[in-house]
């Protein structure tokens, strides 16, 4: 056998040697190889054949790149442009199933790019950002647990000042959740920042009507968003008007959705000694130990950088450490920049808004997939018209065109295409942003609703990468082909291998959306079966009402004396919605502690929700011991504190650090307080308790008859009571629903995506059954000459369509069952439906859908006469 | 004359393809180089200096046939040309005249 030169060098040599000086120099390589081949050995003449070849990259061997020179040409540009239109007119089906398949895709994608667009620019507009941090509590438990937590000490603000000169200015805040204010006479729930005189130092928020800094100083002032102002005030200015409270509202400034992580509806100067119901509270929870309710955020002096920032933290850390009485762990203190709160790293205790960066991920994958799956579309089609466009390119190349003029063409067709789908895509966005807003429901802050030029912008660059990506493919392999080929008969053989690159391509497709529907069908599924749980208690009938503390005796007794009215019951938290909050308890016997849910209601309880008991007595009075509370417990409380059932009447429990003992009287059955969206059973306890500190709501049953009438006296009786008291009732049903809203959210999410993917993949299948059709119009015609009948026709034609749904079937269910047992099925303590068949309808759904959709393109071919499609032979 | 000063290895270039006679192309002329002036130089960077000869005017070249060592390939010969030769002529006149102007105890 003859020795050849390193053959990845000649090719390397070909590539970037001038094509004009390449025979001879390759020549004389050779001749040299040759040469030293005889006298020098095989190794040694290929060693220096390579060493040549390296020594051969100088500038009067190596090529000019050409590609860019050549595509911006513009009179071939404008050629080009030209050739796309009419191509893009010629053929209207294809143009049209590539557009609205790509459209569908960039609509989602401008969602999606919204969304991190608008994450990834907040915080920008606050003084000197770069130098803006907040500090964050480092944990690290003795048991080895290690975890982030956004939030520090209340103590933590003032100790910075002093120890760190480093400090500009420093601001700390205490955000309250959900903070009950009346408005116009309307109870609403709103979040309040309670910050001290720095805040507007560090943030910088567009004052709307007043000034903000004076108004902080002002201890009964508000300062609300322009969003509160429009909602509750619409055409009236809001200055100075007061609150149920008695604050007034001095300032206005632009709400912080879409522009910071904070998160506000008011803003307010915080009280310098908070004052606590029991004088103890203060001593925990204005001290070291306690660090969940304030963040501190702090600009550093321009000479700072934020490793010295954190060497300095970490001695104010260490003093700390010492000065807690929890030695449970250690505490270490970092900075966060500010612009990385919004797509953060996992931390507890957040603030605001923020995202997993996870989430960013996520939407990337998601823009990525779908785009893929546009594209795969384009790249289907464009190989589907293949042969025709064989030739053209075949013509174009004798006639002169170089490789990179075709790529040039081919590119430039795709851009048009996909600028012609973001125009489309663009108004689809611009349809389905209000559905999109309230599908989001909390009117989530990443979201930005207007269209700004910079996010024009964003979808403009995008739409043409899209059309870079879906026709990098296609050109390249246009590029490639030799104009002989073009022109030979047999170019089957190369189109057979890019056809079966075209059915993989499908099959990817559809597994995808296999996979989307039955994720869509399990979450249903979910979704349905969470409302139509079977509770063990009455919630038909009975509405809730949020009530000021000081009404709430009097409201109840007048509430019971109205005709209609079964029950009335003061709780904590509602049954089927939530438990009031968390508290452990003590194993007897044994050092380790256990987390439950407790809820606290009163002696009424089981009038108004008449709840199923597994064993025990209903809440009679209180009893007279004060120090002895009775209470309810599910059964995984008492496996969880391993007493035995039958032994568990009459137990007496005692909750850590509190005297007062608790009775157990009763054993609920599942489903009373639980929450459904949790992976298990939660140990529960519902304590008929005394001492009223708790915030409750009192909930009502009224008599089916009659119900308006009713709640038209209730209405009454409130105003009756108090004035100001705000009368909005909201039934337990609507309570339940919305308190699973954020499945319902996931899914409703999921069902958008899904009709999109599965819209994109009927569009690609549209597209080559479209194509086969027609291809096969004189095989059918013969066919049918034969004496095969429409069924046979389309049995034959649907054959290949039925292969790639079982290939992508077998893919799909498999990672849609892992999918789903991950999230899920593993998310609910409640019995869904049997999961094959969730898998099987999913499957069936889409299948169906398939196959009309290649049917319905079939039939018309099936049907045709033959003499019409056999008449030129 | 700006442009026909010729550096140390243009000139071994000229001379080794007046040398060479009608044999100079590529693997000649850098076979011959190696081993009269006992260098190693690659065939890349004679390249470099045989177009930049050409450029200057002092070479000519054309296409000669290709043989089965070459893969077929054809080969390219050089000639120089009245301008190379005058080159040439000019820097050895100026080597000499120096020469002569050493004072032999110098060189010895």
């Amino acid at each position: 056998m003859r020795i050849t030169p390193p053959k990845l060098y000649t090719r390397l040599f070909k590539a970037f040697c001038k094509p004009t000086l390449y025979q001879e120099l390759q020549g004389d390589l050779e001749e040299e190889f040759n040469f030293n081949l005889k006298t020098l050995g095989e190794k040694k003449a290929k060693a220096i054949y390579r060493n040549e070849v390296l020594k051969m990259i100088r500038p009067s061997v190596i090529r000019k790149p050409k590609i860019m020179v050549n595509m911006f040409r513009t009179s071939l540009f404008q050629i080009h442009l030209k050739l796309a239109f009419r191509n893009l007119w010629r053929n209207k089906v294809f143009s049209a199933i590539n557009i609205f398949g790509l459209a569908a895709a960039i609509t989602v994608s401008m969602f999606a790019l919204n969304i991190i667009y608008t994450g990834l620019s907040v915080d920008k507009q606050h003084p000197h950002t770069e130098r803006l941090y907040r500090v964050i509590s480092k944990i690290d438990r003795t048991n080895g647990v290690k975890y982030l937590k956004a939030s520090a000490s209340p103590l933590l603000g003032d100790k910075l000042r002093e120890d760190l000169p480093e400090i500009e200015v420093l601001t700390q805040i205490r955000p309250y959740y959900s903070f009950n204010e009346v408005i116009n006479g309307n109870s609403v729930s709103l979040n309040q920042l309670s910050v001290d005189e720095n805040f507007f130092e560090v943030f910088q928020f567009k004052t709307i009507a007043g000034d903000p800094k004076a108004a902080l100083k002002d201890r009964s002032g508000y300062i609300i968003t322009d969003e509160l102002a429009k909602r509750y005030f619409p055409n009236e200015n809001p200055m100075g008007k007061s609150f149920g409270s008695g604050a007034v509202i001095s300032a206005v400034i632009e709400s912080p959705k879409g522009i910071s992580h904070l998160d506000f509806d008011i803003i307010k100067l915080r009280i310098q000694k908070p004052i606590y119901a029991n004088p103890k509270d203060y001593d925990q929870f204005e001290s070291w130990d306690f660090s969940s309710q304030d963040y501190v955020y702090l600009r550093t002096f321009a000479t700072v950088s934020q490793e010295q920032l954190d060497a300095k933290l970490g001695v104010v850390a260490k003093d700390v450490n010492l000065l807690m009485k929890e030695k449970e762990y250690t505490l270490n203190y970092q900075s966060q920049q500010i612009n990385e709160i919004m797509f953060t790293d996992e931390i507890y205790n957040p603030i605001g808004f923020n995202a997993p960066k996870e989430f960013l991920y996520i939407l990337i994958s998601l823009i990525t997939i779908l785009l893929l799956l546009a594209s795969f579309n384009y790249t289907n089609l464009s190989i589907a018209r293949a042969i025709q466009r064989t030739k053209e390119i075949g013509i174009r190349k004798v006639a002169g065109s170089t490789k990179s003029q075709i790529i040039g063409q081919i590119l430039v067709e795709t851009i048009v295409f996909s600028i012609a789908a973001t125009l489309v895509g663009y108004l689809l966005y611009q349809f389905f942003v209000p559905e999109f807003v309230a599908l989001m429901d909390t009117g989530d802050a990443l979201f930005n609703p207007n269209t700004t030029t910079p996010l024009l912008l964003v979808f403009l660059g995008f739409s043409v990468i899209v059309g870079l990506i879906a026709g990098l493919f296609p050109a390249l392999y246009f590029s490639r082909i030799s104009p002989l080929s073009a022109f030979r008969s047999n170019i089957k053989s190369k189109v057979m291998s890019l056809m079966n690159i075209r059915k993989g391509l499908v099959v990817i497709q559809l597994t995808i959306s296999m996979f989307c529907i039955m994720v869509v069908t399990a979450g249903s599924d979910l979704y349905s079966s969470i409302l139509n749980n079977n509770w063990n208690f009455e919630q038909d009938g009975v509405v809730n009402l949020e009530v000021a503390f000081k009404n709430r005796q009097l409201l109840k007794t007048r509430f019971e004396q109205v005709p209609g009215v079964v029950g009335v019951s003061a709780v904590s938290s509602l049954p089927g919605v939530r438990t009031m909050g968390m508290t452990t308890i003590k194993r007897p016997n044994s050092a380790d502690s256990v987390f439950i849910n407790f809820s606290i209601v009163d002696s009424d309880f089981n009038k108004v929700f008449k709840p199923k008991l597994f064993a025990g007595n209903n809440f009679e009075r209180l009893s007279s011991d004060s120090t002895l509370t009775e209470v309810w417990v599910n059964r995984k409380l008492l496996s969880d504190l391993r007493i035995p059932l039958d032994s568990a009447l009459g137990y007496t429990l005692s909750i850590q650090n509190n005297i007062a003992r608790y009775q157990i009287i009763g054993i609920m059955e599942d489903y009373l307080f639980d929450r459904l969206d949790a992976p298990e059973v939660k140990p529960i306890i519902v304590a008929h308790e005394k001492i009223d500190l708790y915030r409750r709501s009192l909930a009502i049953k009224i008599e089916s008859q009659n119900m308006a009438v009713t709640l038209n006296q209730l209405e009454k009786a409130t105003k009756e009571v108090d004035r100001n008291q705000a009368f909005t009732p909201i039934f337990l049903n609507d309570s339940i629903e919305e308190s699973y809203n954020g499945i319902s959210q996931i899914v409703k999410g999921f069902k958008f995506l899904s009709v999109i993917i599965i819209a994109i993949s009927l569009l690609g299948q549209l597209g080559i059954a479209l194509y086969n059709a027609e291809t096969r119009t004189k095989e059918i015609g013969i066919r049918k000459v034969l004496g095969a009948r429409v069924k046979n026709i389309i049995l034959m034609l649907l054959k290949g369509t039925l292969i790639t749904l079982t290939i992508s079937a077998f893919i799909g269910a498999p990672l849609a069952y892992l999918f789903l047992n991950e999230s899920f099925w593993s998310m609910t303590v409640v019995e869904t439906s049997f999961h094959g068949l969730v898998l099987a309808q999913g499957i069936l759904l889409l299948g169906s859908l398939v196959v009309f959709v290649v049917i319905a393109q079939t039939w018309r071919v099936a049907q045709a006469n033959p003499t019409e499609s056999l008449r030129s032979e | 004359m700006k442009g026909t000063n010729l550096g140390e290895f243009e000139e071994i270039a000229l001379l080794t393809i007046l040398v060479l006679k009608d044999d100079a192309y590529g693997v000649s002329i850098k076979r011959e180089i190696n081993e009269q002036g006992k260098r190693n130089i690659s065939r890349g960077a004679l390249h470099t200096a045989l177009s930049r000869l050409e450029e200057k005017g002092l070479l000519t070249s054309k296409q000669g046939q290709g043989n089965e060592d070459r893969g077929g390939r054809p080969k390219r010969y050089y000639e120089v040309t009245h301008k190379g030769l005058a080159a040439l002529q000019e820097a050895k006149e100026v080597r000499d005249q120096l020469w002569s102007q050493v004072p032999a105890f110098r060189l010895q």
